[in-house]
């Protein structure tokens, strides 16, 4: 009696889910500049000397009109504003009738990219300019000088101020 | 079998890194002036007042001095744009421009009174007090101090002439002047 | 994972009754393994370097800013002698707009370095965004050693193609591949 020759070989490759032959993947990098806007000078000072007229006592706009400073700062976002607040110069002693103690002005600021501008006239700040993403002077001008009713100016200091705000806009 | 290590990536607690606030930033320009105090006087108008025939040419004091009426000088448009001000008002008597000692019972000045108002409440007031012979001609007077600038036209009159003695005026063309100045009350008299 | 492979090989040989002779014979046993590489920790995951500017604008090197470490670990296998590797980074792009011009940028370069633990030691691969072109890609230079964060990459050495350059505000996104094939 002949017996079957049996040969098996069963070759049992384990269920394992098939692997691809390489190691492969992408690591992110991530980052972020937040919106911001910065004065490397913050502070100018216009000294005008002698504001009224040797003759009549009266306002020299002359001293006032074209005046400049210059501030410089930087801002990083396309949508960063600038707004001018203008205060009127003024002295504490009170103006009797014929005379004045204080002068009203617009300030101007100028980057290349847009000015901003405010009237001492007016309460608050100015329109809003946008000037977007910018790094360098700020060039403030001084015009439109007047006094309430043109008359003879107090003796005495006088100050104001021209406020120049950036904001950053993301 | 290999044990196989699970990397588990340990969550260190950073401090957070800076909220960097989306704050304005702000630029100051100051800006500074000044007004000097300074009073300016108007100019007079006349500037020069003529008196005319000073003495009587007829009657009873013919040769003494007439009755003259005042005179007023405007000073328009004078002011003080600081406060504190006052008007000083200096006066010099008329004298001849014959300068000989008079005679006996000639004079040879004429005194009169001037009086600066409309600035302060109290006036200015000089009256000067020559002797006949012409000497201590001048005489000077400040008025009350202004608290406040002002701006006005200053009237400067001329008044009460008279004659040292009331003598007989010598003959000759007199000439007198007024001063008047305008300035801070701390001026030292 | 490791696979097995079951060979049997049952072989009944009846012997013929009442013959002298005996029949015989061999059979030959082989197998192969095949060369591959696995990521048995995922390479993915991110850096987060949080704010990238110094207080004047400028790129921060340092990234001191990071909300993530700035080294990541991963566990790499590879059953072959060597292994080919290769990286690419791209730079840290602004989202909006990552053009340089007037004085600003939006684009920062980076320095990504990926360190290899071999049998035989340390193998470094460094790649900068602003000085490479294209995928670096070398072989390792000995077989992969098998233990667990094998394989380190960190993120390093900010920097602007103009030192002065402020950054301009945004986000920013870059990314780094990385491929271990068996050799």
């Amino acid at each position: 009696m002949r017996m079957p020759i049996l040969l098996t070989i069963p070759a049992v490759l384990v269920a394992s889910p098939v692997l691809a032959q390489s190691a492969t993947g992408s690591v992110e990098v991530d980052g972020v500049v937040a919106g911001r806007c910065l004065f490397g000078l913050p502070n100018a000072t216009i000294s005008l000397g002698e504001i009224s007229l040797p003759g009549t006592g009266r306002l020299d706009v002359s001293k006032v009109n074209g005046r400049t400073a210059t501030l410089n700062a930087w801002c990083n976002g396309a949508a960063a504003t600038m707004t001018v607040t203008t205060t009127q110069l003024t002295t504490p002693t009170a103006a009797p009738g014929g005379f004045d103690n204080r002068v009203d002005y617009t300030g101007t600021a100028s980057v290349t990219s847009g000015s901003a501008s405010d009237s001492s006239l007016t309460a608050g700040a100015g329109t809003p300019a946008n000037v977007g993403r910018f790094n360098g002077d700020i060039l403030v001008t001084l015009s439109a000088a007047s006094s309430p009713t043109g008359g003879l100016m107090v003796a005495g200091a006088y100050t104001g101020n021209v406020l120049v705000t950036l904001t950053p806009v993301n | 079998m290999k044990r196989l290590v699970s990397l588990a990536l340990l969550a260190m607690a950073l401090p957070a890194a800076p909220a960097l606030a989306q704050s304005t930033a702000t630029g100051n320009v100051a800006i500074d002036g000044r007004v000097a105090p300074v009073c300016i006087l108007g100019d007079p108008n006349p500037a020069l007042v003529n008196l005319g025939q000073l003495s009587a040419s007829s009657g009873p004091r013919t040769g003494k001095i007439a009755t003259i009426t005042p005179q007023t000088v405007q000073l328009p448009a004078s002011f003080c744009n600081f406060a504190g001000s006052v008007v000083r008002v200096t006066a010099t008597a008329l004298t001849s421009s014959d300068t000989s000692v008079p005679q006996p019972g000639f004079s040879r000045a004429v005194n009169y009174t001037a009086t600066a108002t409309n600035w302060a409440a109290g006036a200015s007031t000089a009256t000067t007090n020559a002797l006949r012979d012409g000497t201590s001609p001048t005489a000077s007077g400040l008025g009350s101090t202004q608290p406040l600038p002002k701006i006005a036209d200053i009237a400067l009159t001329l008044s009460n002439f008279t004659a040292p003695g009331d003598l007989i005026l010598v003959a000759g063309t007199y000439n007198g002047t007024v001063v008047v100045t305008l300035g801070p009350a701390a001026v030292a008299d | 994972m490791k696979k097995l492979i079951l060979l049997a090989i049952p072989a009944a040989l009846v012997a013929s009754p009442a013959f002298a002779q005996a029949a015989s014979g061999s059979v030959g046993v082989t197998g192969t393994v095949g060369g591959r590489c696995a990521a048995l920790t995922p390479i993915t995951g991110t850096f987060d370097l949080g704010e990238l500017s110094l207080t004047n604008g400028t790129i921060d090197t340092a990234f001191s800013n990071h909300v993530t470490p700035l080294s990541k670990s991963f566990t790499i296998m590879c059953t072959s002698a060597d292994a080919n590797v290769s990286i690419d980074a791209t730079p840290l792009d602004n989202t909006g707009d990552n053009s340089t011009s007037g004085g600003y940028t939006g684009r920062v370069h980076y320095t990504a370095t990926t360190v290899f633990q071999r049998v035989s030691g340390t193998h470094t691969y460094i790649y900068g965004t602003s000085n490479a072109g294209g995928v670096l890609a070398a072989p390792l230079g000995g077989r992969l050693a098998n233990q667990p964060d094998n394989v380190t990459l960190s993120v390093s050495n900010g920097h602007t193609d103009n030192a002065t350059d402020l950054l301009k505000s945004g986000t920013y996104n870059g990314v780094i591949n990385i491929t271990v094939s068996p050799l």
